[in-house]
């Protein structure tokens, strides 16, 4: 278990980096791909609550050190996209049950829903800005900002659950839920 | 007839031999006016490093941010060649934005188009001053600026050039931001929508005003 944490620790690092160097999809209005939310999510739905608070807590933290400009103009406090990736974190925990039934479509199902839930850490972003700038700007860049990491996450979460799903595999991790003594 | 044969023979290898020929010449030509329009660029901006009154740092852009609300890039110029906190950045064609975040040898630039950040401008050929800013996100990265603030009786027309007016410190006076596309009069203020000077979308070498002559 420790072995497979660390994997997905090394990859959302790497997925971190490797995301600043995908240009946006002109296509969906500048939406960008994310990456690290289906490691993050996927770890979620199969490791138990300590590492994956702790995953939660460096996926955010990696998220605002990557991308969010240390300045006062930012109106952003670094760390928060931790509390921003805890619910969806938390919510697909809560299904981690249901996941590691191992049935198929269970798993595509939770894969889906996992990308639903991909956009509501920038739509959190959003949220935290507009509040701290005392404007509530809407355009069509700012919809596809939010929504279009969600739909491209549609196709990209199943394929990221399938590699994991084989990577746990192969570092022997297959995971139980704990019952209660 | 045999030698009529042989020349056509010859032609069409001559044929052959000149259709390479020119490819390559369309080759050699296409990259040669690759290096004319770097030459011309960076003689722009040596140009301006020589004329400008401000003491100017080269640096080259090295990333920049695309999946965030915050629009800046990164160059490749640090604490090592003096760059610090709030110094502006600029290039031949107007201003950039200003450092944020400096580490020993790159520092984040928050663009002019960054919601976020706030310059003072005056118009040119009016006593008018104003606040301009960026846009929260666009799918455009060279979006349109808004200067805010201006007086409601303001006589600002399209194609009038805004420049920063230095007040604040941060941005010193006399700095090209951008030309007014249109001017709109609002319930409390004036805004003009300005066009930024400088191609966000292209910027590649960049300075630092590290102080005036």
């Amino acid at each position: 278990m420790i072995r497979f944490a660390f994997v997905l620790v090394l990859l959302i690092f790497l997925v971190s980096i490797l995301q600043l160097y995908i240009p946006p999809m002109i296509w969906l209005k500048g939406a960008a791909i994310l990456l690290p939310p289906a490691f993050l999510f996927y770890g979620c739905l199969t490791l138990p609550f300590p590492q994956t608070l702790a995953l939660i807590f460096l996926t955010g933290l990696l998220n605002d050190l990557l991308t969010v400009p240390f300045a006062p103009e930012s109106n952003f406090v670094i760390g928060s996209s931790i509390l921003l990736y805890l619910i969806p974190g938390l919510v697909l925990h809560g299904l981690r049950s249901v996941f590691l039934q191992g049935r198929w479509f269970t798993g595509l199902l939770l894969a889906e829903l996992a990308a639903l839930l991909t956009p509501l850490p920038s739509l959190g972003q959003y949220a935290i800005i507009s509040f701290e700038r005392r404007s509530v700007f809407y355009n069509d860049a700012i919809l596809w900002r939010i929504l279009g990491p969600g739909v491209i996450a549609i196709v990209l979460t199943p394929c990221v659950f399938l590699i994991l799903s084989y990577l746990a595999g192969l570092v022997r991790y297959r995971p139980k839920v704990e019952r209660p003594a | 007839m045999s030698g009529g044969l042989k020349k056509l023979d010859e032609l069409e290898r001559e044929n052959r031999e000149l259709r390479t020929e020119i490819a390559e010449l369309r080759t050699s030509n296409a990259l040669m006016k690759n290096l004319e329009s770097e030459v011309n660029r960076l003689n722009r901006a040596l140009g301006f490093r020589e004329h400008s009154p401000f003491n100017l740092l080269p640096a080259h852009v090295i990333a920049r941010e695309s999946i965030s609300w915050w629009n800046s890039c990164t160059i490749d110029r640090g604490i090592a060649n003096g760059v610090r906190v709030d110094m502006a950045v600029v290039t031949e064609a107007g201003l950039v934005g200003k450092i944020v975040t400096v580490a020993k040898d790159s520092a984040v630039v928050l663009l002019v188009s960054d919601e976020g950040l706030k310059v003072s401008v005056s118009i040119e050929g009016t006593q008018e001053q104003g606040i301009i800013s960026g846009t929260r996100a666009s799918s455009n990265y060279t979006p349109d600026l808004r200067v805010g603030f201006i007086s409601k009786t303001a006589e600002v027309k399209a194609g009038m050039q805004v420049f920063t007016s230095g007040t604040g410190g941060v941005f010193p006076s006399g700095v090209l931001v951008g030309t007014v596309k249109a001017f709109t009069i609002k319930e409390l203020e004036g805004v003009a929508t300005v066009e930024p000077a400088v191609d966000l979308t292209r910027i590649e070498d960049v300075f630092v005003i590290t102080g005036t002559r």
